[in-house]
């Protein structure tokens, strides 16, 4: 099919009739301003192909009303399978529809030109290949699905090409089935859905086994209680037992019975001792009784004798203590005596001390003064010494100053000279001295001249030379004079008139600085506490020395100690004397009182004693009965002694005792143990029943092989299950499988048509097609970009190659239909736009293409052939036939 | 002198049968006890107006006591008969065990419980040795005290124990060893064991009785009781074998190289008529066959299962058979193609893989059929 011309009369925006004629079978461009009536154009044409003229009022009619008022009115020229038709149509007012061939004239009118429509069209596949091809203004910016109609017939026109799609929808119900009974058991995820077979199966298997653990829980428990009975039953048999009871009961008696007869024992042994005891004590209170009186009677019978010898003894006494004390008086005085002369001695030895002491202090005051004297002449050198170094200026500091100074003089001089012109006088023969120089006759050889000097020679002139002026040695010369200037103040300053004398005058104050330090360390050893100190040391000394005049030579030192030490002598002596008398004296005292208080003590022991005895009378019966009590005494003793003995064999030991409690607690202990223990079974075996019985209630093993039994059917269920599932998937992802093959095939007449298309302006770039043939993304080398993330243009430029790949695909089935792209590529920048350029030249090898654009200056490079809008004379005489102007 | 007694055992009271769905369980349960009534049938049809049942009366030592009510009335209602009851390995003896329960039941005189070692005399001139187990396990021989228990002369000494007769392949469940000789060692006129769940003849003397009620799959003819006569001490013993089963539980290994090779089954499980509804069946199949008899296989085994009271069905051991007719049912298109590659994963994997592919396949073949007949 293809478009020859378009006319159109009182349609949208277009005031007078218009027309496009003469469309090319190729590429066709119609290039113009904004709202020419491009969209129009296009518009009109869809509507004469898809909408029968006798459609009432519309939203898609109502764009081509005309603004002027009136009924559209559209005519095609077009071409289908080597004929030519025109197609009239008049919508909304004086509705008419007409097909004409132009080749044989003949007319088809209404319905009648509406149904012949309907079957060229059907050579191109039908109305609905039309929208596919034909985008209008802003259909063009986005590659969307083709819609159903158009969808379906691309699919026909894929599969007169794809024969392997054969037997996909069965495959698809197939499928369908199956992935409808892999869902009533996974959810998408792959988990169990909820309430589904598997779900169920799989928390049977879990609740059961969870069941199961409990139930094995308790019936271990149930079975370790029965176990635990039994062995109860049986500790609690033998803890019963009869012979067992007798030998525990038989055990408590007879180790009772020996700690009774022990303790008994040991009590009566007790008891003997106390008896024992009190017996010895009676005793001893009779003889001490006893053996009292008989000693009252003697020793009143002694005192009584003793008391007649008292009296002689006392006499004798009394006149020796008279002579002692007489002898005591006189060694006292001799004493005094004594001690009296050895005073005298000692003052006179005391005075001659001090004698001495006194004169070896004038002579040690002597030198001191002599010394101090020294010091006051060793100082008065020094200050001279001082008076004469402080003469000299000169310091090490101000020599150094001086000698850099005259060192620069010297070396400023010395390059002064160097630079300077040197004259050398020779004299000729006879004419020495002839040549002077302000008056001085200059002698032979070399001369520098460090300044202008006038040279005479005598009877022939002056001649004056003077160095060649240079800043270098006007320099030198400013320093030099700057060096004598600070070089003189120096030696001033050091009050020397050269350097020489600078030096000598500092080794000079080098020498006296030697002499003065000498002098203080001289002075240091004489006086090394100073001279203050030694001052005053001489006059505490004069103070102690006192006077020289009233100093008496005493007698010798050694004649008066030898006084001394006899005087000592007669006073030891004397002492000695005095001390034997005084201790005669005291004993001589001290016995006689002995002597009286014997006496006396003897006389108030009598009187005791006779107040204490019976009377003289009665005192030997006194003593008998004494002694008879003391024998009755000794028999009770005696008597409780055997008892104690006696039962001493029977009482045991503390140790025995002691094992004696020890073995009847442990047989009581043990018959009690018995006891408490098979009360702790009884309780326990009741506990023990009492769980059991519950155990049996609850059929707890019963319960065990229950479960047992369901959990493994249910894990065959989900077993089962699982190897259902495991086959719908693994059926599920083979048909998958071959529903993607089904698919790459085909999609692949559109893929195929779609590559050149896209490799030629995205270099490596690939498009996917859905399976609604849709676009879906862009595969541009290792990158993938969804088609929505695409630029405008770029998403403008694959939505193009797509209608221009359905054109190829439907023009390769022998059904082209012409594309017409309305304002398409308005994205697009000059690069692309070249690339797409170069691709609609290519479609319209295959198919006629129309482009509308209002981007004149930017299509200019596109090689089609140029359309324009003409004024369409309309011929309503002769239907069917339009000329345009 | 001749004295007839019906000799049983493993009654197994309260066995749950967990691994049942439905009221399975309750019926197969019930079986159990209704077979009491049967025994007691068979003992006043032989004249036997004593039971001894050698020990595992009840599945659990701690079973219920609703349970051994049921038991008690059971037995109480055949009063014209005598049981006699040992425990076994799943009902030792011990305190507090379910025979505490028995007691507490009051029992009637007509059951007698020989829950120790203890000779009596149930007849004139017949003395029962009991060899009760107080324990699930033991190391000694609990028929050994008969060897000395003393009896007047030309008493019928009768032992009744429950255990497993060392050397004669007859081990059951309970690991409690008997000494077959039993007989010779303690003049015993029979030795009535309990434990293996089939009957079987030892000796002459020595037999087990089997459980009265199949309880599995196991193939030891279970389901009877054992009518016993003794002519004297001394003569060999007359034994009747008497089948009490209500279920009866069959195993079949079928292997098939084709659909029909599961015919005789079929047929056999047809010939039961309404009797098949008290058959348990575990049926394994194993072959190498194409999809097509895989498809009639599982379809037999679907419908056994509704006469069947129970089936198992293990169709693990059947392997896909490559057959390019069965392809041909799936066209030329798609699905096909998926058909090819799950039968080549099914015929040439190996394991798992190649089950799960097998399986896919019939699933294939199902939903195909489905679809088509949906577009019809």
């Amino acid at each position: 099919m293809k478009i020859r011309a378009i006319r159109l009369a009182e349609v949208g925006c277009f005031s007078q009739p218009v027309a496009l004629e003469n469309l090319s079978d190729g590429l066709n461009v119609l290039a113009g301003a904004n709202e020419v009536g491009k969209s129009t154009v296009l518009a009109a044409l869809r509507l004469a192909f898809e909408l029968s003229h006798k459609t009432a009022a519309s939203t898609r009619l109502e764009p081509l009303r005309p603004y002027a008022g009136g009924a559209p009115l559209i005519e095609v020229d077009f071409s289908i399978a080597g004929s030519t038709w025109r197609l009239r149509k008049r919508y909304l007012a004086s509705k008419m529809a007409e097909l004409t061939n132009l080749a044989t004239g003949q007319v088809a009118r209404g319905s009648d030109a509406e149904d012949q429509l309907a079957v060229l069209l059907g050579q191109v596949g039908g109305r609905s290949s039309l929208p596919l091809l034909w985008a209008a203004q802003g259909e063009a910016l986005a590659p969307a699905p083709p819609g159903e109609d158009a969808a379906a017939h691309l699919k026909r026109v894929v599969a007169s090409e794809v024969a392997a799609t054969a037997g996909g929808s069965e495959a698809r119900a197939v499928r369908a089935a199956v992935r409808a009974d892999l869902d009533r058991y996974l959810t998408n995820h792959k988990p169990p859905r909820p309430k589904g077979d598997y779900d169920v199966a799989v928390k049977s298997c879990s609740r059961l086994a969870g069941d199961l653990e409990l139930a094995h829980g308790r019936r271990d428990a149930a079975l370790s209680r029965l176990d635990r009975l039994s062995e109860l039953n049986a500790a609690e048999a033998l803890l019963c037992d009869p012979a067992r009871q007798a030998a525990l009961s038989a055990t408590v008696a007879s180790t009772h019975s020996a700690l009774t007869t022990a303790r008994d024992a040991q009590q009566k042994h007790r008891t003997a001792a106390q008896a024992a005891e009190a017996a010895n004590t009676h005793l001893a209170l009779a003889r001490t009784r006893r053996d009292g009186l008989a000693a009252d009677l003697a020793a009143l019978e002694a005192l009584s004798a003793e008391i007649a010898v008292d009296q002689d003894a006392s006499r004798d006494h009394a006149s020796g203590l008279a002579a002692a004390e007489t002898s005591a008086a006189e060694a006292r005085d001799a004493r005094d005596a004594a001690r009296a002369g050895l005073a005298a001695a000692e003052r006179e030895l005391k005075a001659a001390v001090e004698t001495e002491r006194r004169l070896e202090a004038h002579q040690r005051l002597g030198e001191l003064r002599e010394t101090h004297a020294a010091a006051e002449s060793a100082i008065a050198s020094g200050l001279e010494l001082r008076a004469q170094l402080d003469q000299i200026a000169v310091t090490p500091d101000l020599l150094r100053q001086i000698r850099t100074e005259g060192e620069a003089v010297r070396r400023l001089e010395d390059r002064l000279a160097a630079a300077s012109p040197k004259i050398t006088v020779a004299y000729m023969p006879g004419a020495a001295g002839r040549i002077h120089q302000n008056g001085i006759a200059l002698a032979a050889g070399a001369h520098t001249v460090g300044q202008p000097i006038v040279l005479t020679i005598d009877g022939i002139g002056t001649i004056e030379i003077a160095p060649g002026a240079s800043q270098d040695s006007e320099a030198a010369n400013d320093r030099l004079a700057q060096h004598r200037v600070a070089l003189s103040e120096a030696l001033v300053a050091a009050n020397a008139g050269s350097i020489e004398d600078a030096e000598a005058l500092l080794a000079e104050r080098q020498r006296l600085d030697a002499d003065i330090r000498e002098a203080r360390v001289r002075l240091g050893a004489l006086v090394p506490g100073g001279l203050s100190k030694l001052g005053s040391e001489i006059d505490a000394l004069a103070a102690r020395a006192g006077s020289s005049d009233d100093i008496e030579v005493p007698r010798p030192p050694a004649d008066i100690e030898r006084d001394v030490e006899s005087a000592r002598e007669r006073v030891a002596q004397a002492s000695s004397a005095d001390d034997a008398a005084q201790r005669q004296f005291g004993l001589a005292r001290e016995a006689a009182g002995r002597h009286a208080a014997a006496a006396a003590e003897r006389l108030r022991r009598i009187t005791e004693l006779e107040d204490a005895l019976p009377a003289s009378s009665a005192r030997d019966a006194a003593l008998q009965q004494l002694v008879t009590a003391a024998e009755d005494s000794e028999r009770e003793l005696n008597a409780a002694v055997r008892e104690v003995s006696a039962w001493r064999d029977l009482a045991p030991d503390a140790a025995r005792l002691q094992q004696l409690e020890s073995d009847a607690a442990q047989a009581e202990n043990a018959r009690k143990a018995n006891e408490r223990e098979r009360d702790t079974i009884s309780r326990s075996v009741a506990s023990l029943e009492g769980e059991l019985r519950a155990d049996r209630n609850d059929g707890v093993e019963a319960r065990v092989a229950e479960l047992e039994g369901a959990l493994a059917a249910a894990r065959q269920r989900q077993a089962r299950i699982e190897d259902d599932i495991a086959a719908l998937q693994l059926l599920d992802a083979e048909l998958l499988g071959e529903e993607q093959s089904s698919r790459d095939q085909y999609l692949k007449p559109v893929t195929e048509r779609l590559a050149p298309l896209v490799s030629s302006v995205f270099p490596r770039g690939e498009l996917a097609v859905a399976e609604n043939l849709g676009i879906v993304g862009l595969q541009r080398g290792e990158q993938r970009e969804t088609i929505n993330a695409l630029s405008g243009g770029t998403q403008e430029q694959i939505a193009v190659m797509v209608r221009l790949a359905f054109g190829k695909l439907m023009a390769d089935s022998g059904h082209a239909v012409p594309v017409i792209l309305d304002d398409a590529l308005v994205y697009s920048d000059d690069e692309r736009i070249l690339h797409m350029f170069a691709a609609l030249i290519g479609a319209a090898q295959h198919h006629q293409l129309i482009v509308l654009t209002c981007r004149s200056h930017a299509f200019r490079h596109l090689d089609g052939h140029r359309l324009s809008m003409a004024a369409w004379q309309i011929d309503e005489g002769r239907p069917g036939f339009s000329i345009a102007s | 002198m001749s004295f007839t007694f019906i000799h049983t055992a493993d009654w197994q009271i309260g066995k749950p049968f967990g691994e049942f769905a439905g009221d399975k369980p309750g019926l197969l349960r019930d079986a159990r006890l209704k077979a009491i009534d049967k025994i007691a049938g068979v003992a006043r049809e032989r004249g036997a107006a004593h039971v001894l049942a050698a020990g595992d009366i009840f599945d659990f030592e701690t079973g219920a006591p609703k349970i051994v009510r049921a038991l008690v009335q059971r037995l109480a209602a055949h009063r014209d008969i005598a049981w006699h009851l040992i425990s076994g390995n799943h009902d030792p003896a011990r305190a507090s065990s379910v025979w505490d329960d028995v007691r507490a039941a009051i029992p009637p005189e007509n059951l007698r419980l020989h829950l120790d070692a203890k000779a009596a005399e149930i007849a004139r001139g017949v003395v029962l040795l009991p060899a009760p187990l107080k324990a699930k396990a033991s190391v000694s021989d609990p028929t050994a005290w008969m060897d000395h228990a003393p009896t007047p002369d030309g008493t019928i000494r009768i032992g009744l124990a429950h255990g497993s007769v060392t050397g004669f392949g007859s081990e059951g469940d309970a690991a409690v060893p008997i000494d077959p000789t039993r007989p010779r060692l303690a003049g015993l006129a029979f030795l009535a064991l309990g434990d293996w769940h089939g009957t079987k003849k030892i000796a002459e003397r020595v037999w087990y009785a089997g459980t009265p009620e199949p309880d599995s799959f196991t193939d030891n003819a279970p389901g009877h009781v054992l009518a016993v006569t003794l002519d004297g001490s001394e003569a060999p013993p007359k034994v009747e074998r008497v089948r009490t089963a209500e279920y009866t539980w069959l195993k079949r290994d079928v292997s098939v190289v084709r659909a029909d090779d599961l015919a005789a089954l079929t047929h056999e499980i047809a010939r039961l008529g309404p009797a098949a509804s008290a058959h348990l069946l575990a049926l394994s199949v194993a072959g190498y066959v194409p999809l097509a008899d895989q498809i009639a296989i599982a379809d037999s085994a679907n419908r056994m299962e509704a006469s069947l009271f129970h089936i198992e069905a293990d169709l693990t051991r059947l392997s896909l058979a490559r057959d390019v007719s069965d392809l041909e049912t799936f066209g030329n298109g798609a699905v096909r193609r998926v058909a090819e590659r799950l039968s080549r994963q099914a015929a040439d994997g190996d394991g798992q893989p190649a089950r799960v592919a097998a399986a896919a396949l019939l699933k294939l073949a199902s939903y195909t059929t489905s679809v088509k007949d949906t577009a019809a």
